[in-house]
């Protein structure tokens, strides 16, 4: 009952956003419009990162658009609510046969990317991938589907690097005496960063004092806290959703417990519900993540242009500053229509995919300081991962130096009622 | 030991906030035969209530209950004659679409009312704990513990000395013998329904200073209520409350002996052991249909 209201509301809505584009573009333009279709889930769980990646994709076209188009062409955006795996199949294949879409992005999770990009590719339309993570993502042999973003590899890899590099010289303790605790929600996202982040670990030397995976439904997370005092680690690299993420924390106060450095992955850490559900008690908090931002120095001329329109037009439609899934959406985009779309012969996938791989944008050329340049999986080489810390209750950027734009502090985390 | 003592007071606690939210959902099923999906979601509505009232206007939730919960109660009265009462007498399927349907249109408007965005009550008091020897209790949870037991007691209390309560038994166990009698059986139902969409309502506020809510969030804590009603028997208030305090403590002491990803799996299989022995769940009774509240 609900999906069927849900597509009339979305398709007249639909209709009613595209016909100025539309009608414009007839007047303006001798040619139809380039159609995109977003799949991201928009309703459901994961919700809050699907909508936050999309306006970011939204913005970015938004951009393009207002400063002349592709080619003179205009881009149309079409919105597919991927709420669930089953529902990402359906919306692909409704925008490819009803609307024509022949060019996708998305999807905010794994479960939906996979799917999605399965359809696009079956009905022979590209697939331009930016957040799901999943490590197999790029190992099916798939022509024209391409992630520009972080595989769980790339998210995960960073936390230990930096647990190495800067948090074990603060703590003067040699990195391979480190007593690190993984800890992950049981989706497949938490289990693929969480063994990224302890392989990287190894690699340098670093023990896993613990491995604990939990349900992200969990309503009482005590035990864990319990299981963690007893190991007492100098460093937790947390792998969490929103909701467990802030019920983590809440506890570990309530059993007044804290690590010496708390690093988490993404997701739960690096979005602004953590500030608003804790308070001050979030600073001090790490999170390997996708880039925030960069340092001002290490990006291009335009990149810099591209930060400061897209900061002033997204704070002026919401009212917040974009973070870290806001931007990333952005540079999706922007990559798409500029780096893609505009190199392209034409666009259909065979030259679209012919685009990407000839792609070689220089790091530092958008806004989180990526570049472009695909290995033969269609995996991005120029996409790296960062560190963000919580400080006054905002992230900021702290690694690698391409990002950095402040110092860490609150190493080791000062006692609750110190942060 | 310490840790023994520990997990067992987590697991109490929590055990309690499963129990408030499992009662309602069992009363309604015991009177009305009917099992309500929306369940879940009026646990999120009160949940917004909660943080509305605490956000724009500043109440703390413990008295914000005072709005609330006959908010919630009306909500109910509401619900009942709009969509229960007319389906009473169709076939089951009739009631379980209803209220699935309901649960999903509520879903879905809390979303484009709100967005998906996880909102918090962020009172000064969410992590204040007090300590007993190495003992860490959050004063939060032990509230919601009390507070959750009393409603559960308080609601047999009602149920076996009160005039209104006597009728709801009787109406429970035999809708016609006890319109017979003169009891208004259609003002009784009304009263149960909302009487378990109060519960909830309270659980919804005790609740709303320890996690988040988004739209979905009562329909992710649901599911648990569920396995609790059956596995207490359907119908028993007394067994939904032993019920949740035995899933809260199994929960606890799984995910710290077995590992937090087999929680879920442990008490499944406690579920499916107690159905194999006692079909009808800890206390309920042959066919379920028994109002028990002793």
């Amino acid at each position: 009952m609900s999906k069927s209201k849900h597509a009339s509301r979305r398709t007249v809505l639909g209709l009613l956003a595209a016909a100025p584009a539309v009608l414009s573009s007839r007047v303006a333009f001798a040619e139809e419009p380039i159609k995109i279709g977003g799949i991201f889930p928009l309703t459901g769980g994961n919700s809050v990162f699907g909508n936050q990646n999309f306006q970011g994709v939204e913005a970015a076209i938004d951009l393009v658009n207002d400063r002349g188009g592709i080619k003179g062409r205009k881009i149309q955006l079409f919105k597919g609510d991927g709420n669930s795996p089953q529902a990402a199949i359906s919306e692909t294949n409704r925008l490819a046969s009803r609307e024509g879409v022949r060019i996708f992005t998305g999807s905010s999770t794994s479960a939906v990317g996979m799917v999605a990009s399965q359809e696009a590719e079956r009905n022979g339309a590209f697939y331009w991938e930016g957040m799901a993570v999943a490590n197999n993502y790029t190992e099916r042999d798939f022509k024209s589907v391409f992630r520009m973003g972080l595989s769980a590899a790339g998210l995960g890899q960073p936390a230990p690097l930096y647990a190495a590099e800067v948090i074990a010289p603060m703590l003067k303790i040699e990195p391979k005496n480190l007593k690190v605790a993984v800890i992950a929600e049981d989706s497949a996202f938490g289990v693929d960063v969480s063994k990224a982040a302890i392989d990287q670990a190894e690699k340098l030397g670093i023990k896993i004092g613990l491995r604990e995976l939990y349900s992200a439904k969990s309503t009482d997370l005590s035990p864990l806290v319990l299981k963690l005092r007893s190991l007492d680690p100098d460093v937790i690299i947390a792998t969490q959703f929103i909701n467990d993420a802030i019920l983590l924390q809440r506890q570990m106060k309530e059993m007044n417990y804290g690590p010496r450095a708390f690093v988490g992955t993404s997701a739960g850490h690096s979005t602004l519900s953590l500030a608003e559900a804790i308070g001050k008690d979030v600073n001090g908090i790490f999170s390997s993540s996708f880039p925030l931002e960069a340092n001002v120095n290490s990006l291009s001329a335009e990149a810099r242009a591209d930060r400061d329109e897209f900061v002033k037009r997204y704070e002026a439609k919401y009212k917040v500053a974009p973070a870290v899934q806001e931007s990333l959406g952005f540079v999706v985009g922007i990559a798409l229509a500029r780096d893609i779309l505009a190199k392209a012969a034409s666009d259909n996938a065979a030259d679209l995919r012919e685009a990407s791989l000839k792609a070689d944008v220089p790091v530092g050329s958008y806004i989180n300081g990526w570049g472009l340049k695909f290995d033969d999986k269609g995996q991005n080489q120029r996409a790296v991962g960062s560190v963000i810390q919580w400080q006054g209750e905002k992230m900021v950027s702290v690694y690698p130096q391409a990002n950095k734009v402040r110092d860490a502090i609150m190493v080791p985390l000062p006692a609750w009622n110190a942060r | 030991m310490d840790i023994i003592v520990q997990l067992a007071l987590s697991g109490l606690f929590i055990g309690g906030v499963y129990a408030l939210i499992s009662v309602g959902l069992t009363l309604v099923f015991g009177v009305l035969r009917v099992v309500n999906f929306a369940h879940g979601e009026y646990l999120t509505i009160a949940m917004y209530l909660t943080y509305f009232m605490f956000q724009r206007v500043g109440i703390d939730p413990f008295v914000a209950s005072v709005a609330v919960v006959p908010l919630m109660f009306g909500l109910g009265l509401l619900t009942e004659r709009l969509l229960i009462r007319p389906t009473l007498e169709a076939p089951h399927v009739v009631q379980v679409f209803v209220t699935f349907a309901l649960s999903l249109f509520l879903q879905n408007l809390l979303l484009s009312l709100f967005t998906s965005d996880f909102r918090t009550v962020r009172t000064p008091y969410a992590t204040a704990a007090f300590q007993i020897g190495p003992l860490y209790v959050s004063w939060l949870r032990v509230a919601v513990f009390v507070v959750a037991l009393a409603l559960a007691g308080g609601l047999a209390a009602f149920l076996k000395y009160t005039y209104v309560g006597s009728a709801i038994r009787a109406t429970a166990q035999d809708r016609r013998s006890a319109r017979l009698v003169g009891i208004n059986v259609d003002r009784v139902y009304a009263v149960t329904f909302a009487l378990g969409c109060a519960l909830v309502g309270a659980a919804g506020i005790l609740l709303s200073p320890l996690f988040p809510v988004n739209p979905y969030t009562g329909a992710d804590m649901i599911l648990i209520s569920f396995v609790i009603v059956v596995l207490g028997g359907m119908g028993s208030i007394a067994g939904a409350v032993t019920a949740g305090l035995l899933i809260g403590l199994v929960e606890s002491f799984t995910g710290y002996f077995a590992g937090g990803e087999l929680k879920q799996l442990v008490y499944f299989v406690l579920f499916m052991i107690v159905l194999a022995v006692r079909p009808n769940g800890l206390f309920g009774r042959k066919g379920a249909e028994v109002m028990d509240v002793t």
